[in-house]
């Protein structure tokens, strides 16, 4: 069982949205939705809203969560289908029931989310920063567009290069182009011993420093986080996962301990972001950490990953500072209006909507400062 | 004004070349079967320059495609049907910037791939994806095929270590895609196979250099007992760098060859595992190898952590496809795949569909992740073994699609399987492709009747058929 803070968000009553009962039903619907011109979201629990993120209620959210269960299990290829309404803890327990698990997912893996939700919102993950992200991790998938029609992109095998990579547009869309029902995963085998190793809390630019020189040298590491607590302190947490004697040594770091060992480790999920009424999530270049510590709020909490992903939560607002200083980040709860900007400015974007249909909502909410939007159409939530 | 003369003024003389000589060398890529003379090969410079060609392509309805090196297996690169102009990125090979704290590279396409792990080694970092063909092949030629490569297994495909790229679409925008920009349209440029635009930088993840490196090569009596042996080094969790097989003809090719590697000529099939990793990893997860080969034993067994007998150990499986011109003038090397549970009972029914149609068929495969390259020796002269060839061909894909898998895992689409993937998908997938090309390129210039079929034909690609030519490798 994985548990962890997010587990107490309620989600959205089932009043909220339309549940459908199966596929026949969410193409009766969506067929609906497009003759009548009106926007519709898929959502599998519904826990993005029930976290904070602004809901525009023009929008017929359409739950998919009853399209559930591990559809196809391969062990010996390390692969499985599964359907978007599957809980990521059931996904998980029937995995690591066979020794398998997935190399990368949500650092909150609540039991309120679904597997489909985790990838459209492809929160940022620890793991995975050499091999194994979470986008590489679906490797087919079956899909409705917004005129009810089914279609396919990928496969069933770990490596395939037919057809366009549609699993990718998915991964982190927010459900924006079409409403996924089935995807392929790559899985890879539970590693033998998994080791969560932690630093003792030290001043914020000791501890990136600390991150930085880690990133260098330690070799073996799944993942490399800079933890910032709420009362202006850091540190520096890692997995590592192997065999024992790799784990044991690796673990062995000067004034840091070990705080959980085995599932625990893997699904080490800490930090609540519960309480924060500014909740945002993005990526910066790990090389421009002292510019961002610079800016960072005192009281901001939350973690840096390998690559740079980040997700923290900040009680006033983002200064403007630091919005020069990230590649990109959203804001998944803020007072309304605040830096959230729908990026369908893009042709190609623009395009890409209407290839599927066009009853989804623009699903993304972000502010961009690396090359800043201008909208052709206004926030949705603002 | 004409658009030869638009061409030719744009460029100074030596950068637009219309002569038949040059127009030959540019008739087809690595996939021989398919070839067509340009009508002008164009030789940018940077992204400027790129962009100029493009516009004056779409102000005139001309088609165009990218070429790299030219070693894509299938036609790729080839220009296709409709007069048709060749971007040359051979040229655009700077190393733009290279940020080791953040690991990676921004690169033109035109880099060779071995030229960046070589650019950089001093800093502890290379670039995974190592195609056989690395000595010669174009990064952006790489990440346009999402090309894979023996290290793929432990690594990922291309497509998982490219950041960020800058595209020139179809109508002359120069566009930048980056990781977590928006939606992930970047995800959708890995594999487009050129038909989207034309890549002209891209932004690449870089990885540690292994501290060191243990490969074995395992001879086997037959290529069952070698199956066998992957099976179990896949369950056992541990991550080989790499799991290759060869079966006999090869390695009888490859021992007659320049190539010769020292592989026992008496085995049914051989095995080439490699750990690489940090000094501590690679000594953890050898003793487990080495109880998994204790196990399934092989008839001769050699290990090694040098590099010199490393790379003479490599050496057999890198010149497998050149040591083929032993058996036949052409060779067409397919790149199926299955689940690898079922590796071995289809390889049994390719060798039997090999014999039915009296093609020569040998195997040299990935076998960590089931791609199979089943290659296909036969005389092109002869129209009877040609179509035979093909049919072969034909039949072994479909076989690996009923299987549970795909008509190609690294190889691409190209013109040479527009007609199978059919096999695949159903025609309102292909329509949501044509959709998604569409998209990038609304009036269909930029590399037509490729990668996805455009429902013109269902024999797409055969009006560029003629007369193979020796074996491109
Ligand atoms: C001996 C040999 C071994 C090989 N081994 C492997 C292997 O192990 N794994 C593997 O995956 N492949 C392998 N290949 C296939 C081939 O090398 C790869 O597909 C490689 O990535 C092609 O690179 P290139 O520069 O030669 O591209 P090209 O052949 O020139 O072009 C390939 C495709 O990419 C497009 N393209 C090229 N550059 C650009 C650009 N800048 N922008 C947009 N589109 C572009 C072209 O239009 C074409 O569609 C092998 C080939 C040979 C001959």
């Amino acid at each position: 069982m994985h548990t962890d803070a997010s587990e107490r968000i309620v989600p959205l009553e089932p009043r909220d949205q339309v549940v459908v009962e199966d596929e026949l039903e969410l193409a009766e619907f969506l067929r609906d939705c497009d003759a009548r011109k009106e926007a519709c979201l898929p959502v599998g629990f519904a826990s993005r809203e029930g976290f904070g993120a602004p809901v525009d209620e023009s929008v017929r959210r359409v739950s998919l969560r009853k399209l559930a269960g591990v559809s196809r299990f391969a062990p010996d290829d390390l692969t499985c289908g599964v359907r978007v309404g599957t809980r990521w803890s059931d996904l998980l327990a029937t995995i690591e029931a066979e020794g398998l698990t997935l190399e990368s997912g949500p650092i909150h893996a609540a039991a309120h989310r679904s597997v489909g939700g985790v990838f459209a919102e492809a929160p940022p993950n620890p793991r995975g920063h050499d091999r194994g992200a979470l986008r590489s991790q679906i490797i087919g998938l079956r899909a409705m567009d917004g005129r009810g029609a089914e279609f396919r992109s990928g496969g069933r095998v770990v490596k395939n290069v037919a057809g366009y990579d549609l699993c990718k547009l998915f991964v982190g869309s927010g459900g924006a182009y079409f409403a996924a029902l089935e995807l392929e995963l790559r899985l890879v085998a539970l590693p033998r011993t998994i080791a969560c190793v932690r630093s003792k809390p030290m001043p914020r630019n000791d501890a990136s420093a600390l991150w930085i020189e880690l990133r260098r040298t330690l070799p073996d590491t799944r993942s490399i986080d800079l933890v910032l607590a709420s009362d202006g302190s850091a540190c520096v947490e890692f997995v590592v996962a192997g065999a024992p004697a790799l784990v044991t040594a690796r673990a062995k770091l000067d004034a840091f301990e070990v705080i959980a060992e085995g599932q625990a480790a893997w699904h080490r999920a800490p930090d609540s972001l519960d309480a924060a009424p500014l909740i945002m999530r993005g990526r910066m270049r790990p090389s421009r950490i002292d510019d961002f510590m610079k800016w960072m709020p005192l009281e901001a909490r939350g973690r840096v990953h390998f690559q740079g992903a980040f997700a923290l939560g900040i009680d006033g607002t983002v200064p403007p500072a630091l919005e020069a200083t990230v590649g990109f980040a959203r804001v998944l709860r803020g007072p309304r209006g605040m830096l959230l900007t729908t990026l369908v400015d893009d042709a190609i974007e623009t395009r890409l909507f209407r290839v599927f249909g066009t009853c989804f909502a623009p699903g993304r909410i972000s502010f961009d400062t690396s090359t800043p939007p201008t909208p052709t159409r206004a926030s949705n939530h603002g | 004004m004409d658009f030869l003369a638009s061409l030719l003024r744009r460029f100074p003389q030596g950068r637009v070349l219309v002569d038949t000589a040059s127009k030959l060398a540019y008739e087809c890529d690595g996939f021989p079967l398919h070839r067509r003379l340009p009508l002008a090969i164009v030789v940018p410079r940077s992204t400027e320059d790129v962009r100029d060609i493009v516009k004056l392509c779409n102000e005139h309805g001309v088609a165009f495609v990218a070429r790299g090196a030219g070693t894509g297996l299938s036609g790729g690169a080839t220009p296709g049907d409709r007069p048709t102009v060749v971007l040359a990125l051979a040229g655009m090979r700077e190393l733009v910037r290279f940020d080791p704290d953040d690991r990676v590279a921004v690169v033109q396409p035109g880099l060779v791939n071995l030229d960046l792990s070589v650019a950089i080694q001093d800093s502890g970092l290379c670039f995974a994806p190592d195609p056989s063909s690395q000595k010669a092949c174009t990064l952006g030629g790489n990440v346009a095929e999402n090309s894979g490569g023996p290290h793929c297994f432990k690594y990922g495909m291309t497509t998982d270590h490219v950041v960020g790229v800058t595209l020139v679409t179809a109508d002359g925008t120069v566009r930048h895609l980056r990781e977590g920009d928006g939606a992930d349209l970047l995800g959708l440029v890995p594999g487009h196979e050129g038909t989207f635009g034309i890549l002209t930088e891209l932004e690449l993840r870089l990885v540690p250099a292994p501290q060191k490196i243990r490969t074995w090569l395992a001879a086997y009596s037959d290529m069952s007992a070698a199956c066998r042996a992957v099976s179990r080094i896949v369950g056992s969790g541990v991550v080989p760098a790499a799991l290759e097989i060869l079966d006999e003809l090869t390695i009888r090719a490859v021992e007659a060859s320049v190539y010769a590697a020292g592989y026992p000529q008496d085995a049914g099939a051989v095995l080439l595992i490699e750990l690489d990793g940090s000094h501590l990893a690679v000594d953890t997860d050898t003793a487990v190898i080495e109880s998994i080969l204790a196990e399934e034993p092989p008839l001769t067994l050699e290990a090694t952590e040098d590099a010199e007998q490393r790379t003479r150990l490599w050496k057999g499986r890198k010149g497998a496809f050149g040591a083929m011109g032993r058996l036949a003038p052409d060779l067409y090397v397919l790149d199926g795949v299955v689940p690898r549970s079922k590796l071995e009972r289809v390889l049994q029914e390719i060798c039997e569909i090999g014999r039915t149609h009296e093609v020569t068929l040998s195997n040299v495969f990935h076998a960590g992740d089931g791609n199979l390259h089943p290659n296909l020796s036969f005389d092109g002269r002869d129209p009877i073994q040609r179509a035979r060839a093909l049919e072969a061909g034909r039949e072994i894909l479909a076989l690996c699609v009923r299987e549970g898998g795909s008509i190609s895992g690294e190889h691409g689409v190209g013109s040479e399987k527009l007609e199978h993937m059919e096999f695949m998908f159903a025609s309102h997938d292909i329509e949501i492709f044509r959709a998604v090309k569409a998209c990038f390129d609304p009036k269909g210039l930029c590399n037509p009747h490729k990668a996805i079929p455009t429902g013109a034909s269902c024999k797409e690609g055969a009006s560029a058929k003629a007369p193979g030519v020796l074996g491109a490798h």
